[in-house]
């Protein structure tokens, strides 16, 4: 799983431009479903047929990033984030573009940190001038921030974790998946960071009976953390709440009484912020019925994103476990 | 080809919200004026403005509410080098269209093109009429050779 999981987070895709990492996560799935295809946003939809109630698990395989704005007179360029990054996480951190250019994104002098913001931003390709910079790289290009998977004691780090950690629980799951006559959509959604756009567009086209959204959440457990229930090592959290979706609660009771029935380690999430692929999915057509596994992770949105493995291990479990359940109780 | 004049835009998207229900297209092209921002900075800043007069019709790689999809972006960019048209992109990610709400819709193929205005959202909009018989020429010539999109 650890090659897995470096390989699909080492991976550029920042919202809009999800092509390479598409590729790798067809790979990963095509022994494990029946049917593969593409849509017009780019969500990568991997069929596992049956006769029962459809399923549609989500895990979103963009990445916040970068997108280039302007060429300045001295050969820099000004950006804009693609998806919620903070101006503060963006200094000094190398990012890589779509056609390969590198480059470090410096500031303009500011007297105090909380001054900080994308005009004051920008990025040093090292280019000579303006036109080579216009040459090597111009307007409108999108980049993706750049780190290396590493582990710290029985703790996972990479950037993009959010979502490529949901991304490896929904390949783990569709490998692990027992016989099941629930037919089971597994969809690597596009652009949720910028709006939820490419759950949105699938949820709209499938129209399954039930969407599981697998995603990253926030963590109480740091010093002087907002708080917050959720804890790294306590297990996959069942989500309650977040400012995109009020989960139904037959659904968090189906997911709840599914891990205590498997013994799965399981904590509650209730996120007074940020927003998740379910929330499009509720909302869509006539209202579809749709709940969400999460992983606590420290440091959401930053080039080191760390959650735990066995909390990982826990969602894939309740996974797995959810898509072979009778769902027609909650449906 | 279905020409549509969508009301309360300015308000929420709210008349384009409903259209891709009903016409149901396989392709949207939205037409806009956007910031032209070629106008004296006091800072004197090394920047560049949102999109400039005088240089063509824009083309919209992302904003708000939209990534402009590829295959459109394209097309129109060759449209515009093949029939010597000149076109400069939409810097700025600010802002939202009419695409925002209907390319969601099952995820319509769409792409913005715009006129650069002076002074957008004043009493008193300017804009050069070479850029506005550019982005008109550029749409009949990217709707003439549509079926390279195909």
């Amino acid at each position: 799983m650890k090659k897995l999981i470096k390989e699909i987070v080492e991976t550029f895709g920042p919202s809009g431009r999800e092509d390479e990492i598409r590729k790798k996560i067809s790979k990963y799935m095509k022994p494990h479903v029946d049917e593969i295809k593409e849509d017009n946003m780019g969500n990568l939809i991997c069929i596992k047929k049956g006769d029962g109630p459809k399923i549609m698990v989500a895990a979103h395989m963009d990445e916040i990033g970068v997108i280039t704005t302007h060429v300045t007179k001295k050969g820099f360029l000004r950006f804009s984030s693609v998806g919620g990054v903070s101006p503060v996480r963006c200094l000094y951190q190398r990012v890589v573009f779509e056609n390969n250019v590198k480059g470090i994104i410096g500031t303009e002098p500011v007297d105090k940190l909380s001054n900080l913001d994308f005009d004051k931003l920008f990025i040093d390709i090292g280019a000579k001038d303006k036109e080579e910079a216009r040459e090597m790289l111009g307007e409108g290009m999108f980049g993706a921030f750049m780190n290396n998977y590493e582990e710290l004691n029985d703790l996972m780090v990479a950037k993009s974790m959010d979502d490529r950690i949901g991304c490896a629980v929904a390949i783990k799951a569709a490998e692990k998946l027992q016989e099941t006559d629930n037919e089971i959509y597994f969809v690597f959604t596009t652009q949720e960071e910028v709006g939820l756009r490419g759950a949105k567009v699938s949820a709209y086209n499938l129209e399954p009976d039930l969407g599981i959204a697998i995603d990253v959440t926030g963590s109480g457990d740091t010093p002087e953390a907002p708080k917050m229930p959720m804890k790294l090592r306590n297990g996959v959290a069942i989500k309650v709440k977040d400012s995109s979706v009020l989960v139904p609660r037959k659904v968090k009771d189906f997911l709840i009484n599914t891990a205590e029935k498997n013994n799965i380690d399981y904590q509650l999430e209730v996120l007074r912020y940020g927003g998740t692929d379910a929330g499009a999915i509720n909302l869509t057509k006539s209202g579809i019925m749709s709940g969400v596994l999460s992983i606590p992770t420290r440091y959401i949105h930053s080039v080191s994103e760390v959650l735990s493995k066995s909390d990982v291990n826990a969602t894939i479990e309740l996974l797995t476990k959810a898509l072979e359940s009778d769902i027609s109780s909650i449906i | 080809m279905t020409a549509v004049f969508t009301v309360q835009e300015e308000v929420g998207l709210r008349g384009a919200s409903v259209l891709a229900e009903r016409v149901n297209p396989d392709y949207v092209i939205a037409f806009e004026g956007t910031t032209a921002g070629d106008v004296p900075d006091p800072d004197n800043r090394d920047d560049s403005p949102s999109t400039e007069m005088r240089k063509g019709p824009a083309i919209t790689v992302m904003d708000r509410t939209t990534i402009g999809f590829r295959k459109l972006k394209k097309h129109l960019e060759n449209t515009a080098n093949k029939y010597d048209i000149p076109y400069q992109y939409k810097r700025s990610v600010t802002g939202g269209t009419d695409i925002g709400v209907i390319h969601t819709k099952g995820g319509i193929p769409s792409i913005v093109v715009s006129t650069p205005v002076r002074y957008i959202h004043a009493p008193r909009g300017i804009m050069a009429t070479k850029d506005y018989k550019n982005t008109v020429e550029l749409t009949i010539k990217a709707l003439k050779d549509f079926e390279e999109v195909l």
